[in-house]
């Protein structure tokens, strides 16, 4: 779909006719749902978190700005819905908190000094780093999937997750070490 | 001049450092071989990890990435064995994406969820498909025993004799039931309403009734099945009519001429049937999978509804998105659908929705017409290319293993009318004999074993077909078995182009899957020795 389309379609779609929703789900469900599952982990949960971002999404269209490319702005609504069943899954709202504040940059490794893992991740095997991905912590999958799937950028992150703009960075700094030592252990073991 | 932290680095490769962040970076990075390449290394992780986590780039994890490019060692032969594994996993990996584009991911998870329960059901209860079977066994020896006695005897006392030796055998050979399994048989079969039957139900009857409680599964074949009472397990029934009016506390897989449900199904239902009527008051707590002739829903489905049928008529509550393939979708004012409705009809017009029916999500129409526009989908020519690959395949592993076989049935094509009939004879005859093992139950393996070659022999119809025009096109030169793998895919390409003819196309696959079907059966009779006393 085109931007022109796209465009059109939304536009028709905030006039209420039913051609328009026809056409956003068919562009973009596919591409939510996706998200939903690297989000929520699980392919029941996504379906129902999907279903309910289209369901929802009359009325969210009427808080839409056109200014923003469509598909950005539905990525980002679909990444509040799950983020908030995540939330209520786990019942505690600081999910995301700050045990990172007090990270020094020194633990984080100079350049010249980079980390031997640096180079493991590779394109060889993409479902292996697919599975290494479902099983890292939920807050490095999740900011990974919003930064990498979701092309969110670290502004909009910070404020889905409630925490600052550096700790984005650190999440997502730390969720790519995870996922290399991840690879390494697996590795290892075949 | 000191390196920026590996997390600089990182954050810069995202664009996300400050402007004059940048600019620092940058100046460093013009000076700084070292840093260059780690920020290489980090742009392509991030292109790695972008791409395993974009599934439209990776359909499924299919078996083309099991076979790791490594070289095999052990010379030419191991090459070949290679090169093969390859073009299997290729076609492997074609048939997997053309299975997920043509079905949708969710209606195959259903398919396969029934098929590997079924696996799952003759594996658990291996002993007692073995015992049931032994007791046929017995029970038809003895018969066999008790008429053998008559003919060769003439006199009654040995006729006694005889009766009184099969009676004891099937009653000392004849299995007990087993402790949570309970087997039961005759006219009719009821399980009265303060009665409770503790572990499996497997019953086979004119009549089953149900009214009191079953704690496991229920198995059954019988013409008429009348379910009021309360099934922990699963309900299995194959029959004649079928009216549930209690309540499953599984799922729920039928096979029946008419399914009535007014009761409640806490998990799917997935049923085949001629008419399918789902009550006002009815509950199915799960998805409904169905594929009949004339559907009628109108109770409360809690997850989605998948439908094959020539006609559907929905006016109860669907929680999830309502998918059609079939003739005609008619869903009426009472009805609620929380998804979307998705129809895959002829015309447009096959698809009629009250307005008052409160639909949540868009409704979406695929046409479904062999138009000049069908021919523009690359799906079309990606189901050619794969029918093909996987024939020419499975042809050349026909050519491999049993070449004359395949070549004297690719002969036998041409004395069209005794393959022709053999064909329809194997066609019509084949699903009745299945349908009869299977309504047994006991036969149930078998008559999954006999569905198998059934489909296969359908397959292998194409093939055999193929070849022989192949062989009338190719001109014999002096290696016969590069020749016939030449008239294979000369003559499978053409068949595979002929099948989307609009029109004819289908006929010609019809009449391709019943000549050729109809010459490898033949061939095979033959050889088993049938053929002459059948054809005279």
């Amino acid at each position: 779909m085109n931007p022109t389309e796209m465009a059109e379609a939304v536009e028709r779609a905030r006039r209420g006719e039913r051609e328009g929703f026809a056409e956003l789900y068919e562009a973009f469900s596919r591409r939510v749902l996706g998200l939903c599952r690297h989000l929520l982990g699980s392919p029941d949960a996504a379906e129902d978190a999907r279903s309910d971002v289209f369901l929802r999404l009359p009325r969210a269209l009427d808080r839409y700005d056109p200014a923003l490319p469509f598909d950005r702005w539905l990525l980002s609504v679909t990444s509040h819905h799950c983020l908030d069943i995540l939330r209520r899954r786990r019942l505690e709202s600081r999910l995301f908190a700050a045990e990172w504040e007090e990270t020094d940059s020194a633990a984080l490794g100079s350049a010249c000094d980079p980390s031997p893992l640096a180079t493991v991740l590779t394109d060889e095997g993409r479902g292996r780093v697919r599975d290494a991905l479902l099983r890292l912590p939920e807050q490095y999958r999740v900011s990974l999937a919003l930064r990498y799937y979701g092309e969110l950028g670290y502004d909009e992150i910070a404020s889905q997750l409630g925490v600052t703009r550096n700790h984005v960075a650190i999440l997502i700094f730390r969720g790519k070490q995870a996922l290399r030592r991840l690879l390494a252990e697996l590795d290892e073991r075949t | 001049m000191t390196c920026p932290t590996e997390l600089t680095c990182a954050v810069y490769v995202d664009g996300e450092l400050s402007p004059e962040e940048t600019r620092a970076a940058e100046r460093h990075l013009a000076e700084c071989a070292r840093c260059r390449r780690l920020v290489a290394v980090l742009r392509h992780e991030n292109r790695v990890i972008g791409a395993a986590l974009d599934e439209r780039a990776a359909p499924a994890p299919g078996p083309a990435t099991a076979v790791r490019p490594t070289t095999i060692p052990g010379g030419r032969r191991a090459g070949t064995r290679g090169l093969a594994l390859g073009a299997a996993a290729t076609v492997a990996g074609f048939a997997g994406v053309t299975g997920w584009v043509a079905l949708g991911d969710r209606v195959a998870a259903d398919w396969i969820g029934l098929v590997v329960k079924a696996a799952l059901f003759v594996v658990m209860n291996a002993a007692t498909i073995e015992r049931t079977l032994m007791t046929v066994a017995v029970v038809t020896m003895a018969a066999l025993a008790f008429v053998g006695g008559l003919y060769l005897g003439r006199s009654s006392s040995r006729a006694v004799v005889a009766l009184v030796l099969a009676v004891a055998a099937v009653v000392d050979v004849g299995p007990s039931p087993a402790e949570a399994l309970e087997a039961r048989s005759g006219l009719e079969v009821t399980v009265g309403a303060a009665q409770t039957v503790e572990g499996t139900l497997v019953a086979a009857a004119e009549t089953v009734r149900i009214d009191g409680t079953v704690d496991g599964d229920v198995i059954v074949a019988a013409a008429h099945v009348d379910m009021r009472g309360t099934v922990r397990g699963d309900l299995i029934v194959v029959a004649r009519t079928v009216e549930v009016v209690g309540t499953v506390g599984g799922s729920a897989y039928v096979a029946a001429g008419t399914l009535t449900l007014r009761g409640r199904v806490e998990r799917g239902l997935y049923a085949a049937d001629r008419r399918i009527l789902i009550e006002s008051g009815a509950r199915v707590g799960g998805d409904l999978t169905l594929t009949g002739r004339s559907l009628e829903i109108g109770g409360r489905v809690e997850r989605g509804a998948t439908m094959f049928a020539h006609e559907a008529d929905v006016s109860g509550h669907i929680g999830r998105d309502l998918r059609f393939r079939g003739g005609r979708l008619e869903v009426r004012a009472s009805a609620r659908v929380d998804g979307a409705v998705r129809a895959d009809v002829v015309r447009a017009s096959d698809v009629t929705i009250d307005v008052q029916a409160a639909v949540a999500g868009p409704v979406l129409t695929r046409v479904r017409s062999r138009a000049a526009g069908w021919y523009g989908e690359p799906r079309v020519w990606f189901w050619v290319a794969t029918s093909f690959f996987g024939a020419a395949l499975l042809g050349w592993v026909g050519l491999v293993l049993a070449p004359s076989l395949v070549l004297d049935s690719a002969d036998a094509v041409w004395r069209w009318g005794a393959s022709l009939g053999w064909g329809v004879a194997t066609v019509i005859g084949g699903p009745i004999a299945i349908l009869l093992l299977a309504v047994t139950l006991v036969g149930l393996p078998l008559a999954l074993i006999l569905l198998g070659l059934y489909l296969l022999a359908l397959y292998a119809g194409k093939i055999v077909v193929g070849l022989a025009l192949g062989r009338m096109l190719v001109k014999p030169r002096a290696n016969p078995q590069r020749d016939a793998l030449k008239a294979l895919v000369v003559g499978l390409a053409l068949l595979s182009l002929a099948a989307v003819l609009p029109v004819v196309g289908g006929p010609i696959r019809v009449a391709a899957a019943c000549l050729g079907a109809g010459a490898l059966v033949r061939r095979l009779a033959r050889a088993a020795g049938v053929v002459r006393s059948a054809e005279g």
